[in-house]
């Protein structure tokens, strides 16, 4: 399913709308932690991320494991700083005052799938 | 990461890059002022750049990499759990990386396999004399990898003999210490 199709259904706030392209960009697989060593471990390339954290480690993080979008879950916002590098390096933000686990179930009805262990 | 010691051997492995030959770590527990304090110092060539760059995840000395993540996810296990984290000069001569947390918060990691931790700095760092000193309240164990070693015959001084010697050293110096931690 499109980027773009995923952040109207579950009526995501779009945080980095100067990101390149139009979040058409195909996802099938998300990821979700709020530990970022293992976001590094076990985040598929190409996903989105789930999550509570706000930090710059966070876009570090995404960039290393070649995250697509993040999600910031429970009405958590990251700032400016943290915004700006996120779209300089292409990574889609968008925000959402639903908890984890409701975003993750509404990503699952959606087909996106986590890794398999 | 999961446990503090895999953050304090992510950092005594920045020493031993920075050309330390001496690393210091120390973890200090205290339940009356509920803090734990880890600092982590050296006397290898320190920093290049301002604390603040060095905390950047986009700050690297590694070639061929974008992100340094080491310090800066230390520095997120430290203030999740309400805690600071300080990088100054040691006394050492080289950088001391101090972090200090609330021992009893919710979200603080456990400190986790400290021997195993050491062990393995011991079998692959064998240039590196690696002194570990452990305060819980009034009591305290110092482990340091160049006496251990010096106790070893001189025919098994190799990485894995030296790991295992180190490893049941620091079980057994700990003790009733390290189960509090």
């Amino acid at each position: 399913m499109k980027l773009k199709e995923i952040a109207h259904e579950l009526n995501l706030r779009e945080l980095t709308p100067e990101v390149p392209g139009d979040a058409s960009v195909e996802l099938v697989s998300g990821h979700a932690s709020d530990l970022l060593s293992e976001v590094l471990t076990n985040a598929p390339s190409g996903s989105v991320l789930v999550t509570t954290l706000v930090h710059m480690n966070v876009i570090a993080v995404s960039v290393n494991a070649s995250v697509a979008a993040v999600v910031f879950a429970s009405g958590a916002i990251p700032d400016e700083v943290v915004r700006r590098k996120a779209a300089e390096e292409g990574i889609w933000l968008y925000a959402s005052e639903e908890s984890t686990f409701n975003i993750v179930g509404r990503l699952y009805e959606l087909g996106l799938r986590g890794r398999h262990a | 990461m999961r446990e503090l010691s895999l953050h304090i051997l992510d950092l005594v492995e920045n020493s031993v890059r920075a050309g330390a030959s001496f690393v210091l770590v120390t973890v200090v527990e205290n339940p009356k002022k509920d803090l734990l304090r880890i600092v982590v110092e050296d006397n290898g060539s320190g920093l290049s750049v301002a604390p603040v760059a060095a905390l950047d995840p986009f700050y690297t000395t590694k070639s061929g990499k974008r992100t340094g993540l080491g310090l800066s996810l230390f520095r997120s296990s430290v203030e999740q759990a309400g805690g600071q984290l300080v990088l100054r000069r040691s006394e050492f001569g080289g950088l001391a990386v101090e972090a200090t947390m609330q021992l009893s918060h919710v979200d603080r990691i456990p400190l986790g396999d400290i021997a195993a931790t050491v062990s393995s700095v011991a079998c692959t760092d064998q240039d590196v004399d690696l002194c570990c000193l452990f305060r819980v309240e009034r009591r305290e164990c110092i482990v340091r990898i160049s006496e251990i070693v010096k106790e070893l015959p001189i025919a098994k001084r190799g990485g894995l003999a030296i790991a295992r010697q180190v490893s049941e050293t620091i079980k057994a110096r700990l003790g009733t210490v390290e189960a509090e931690l």
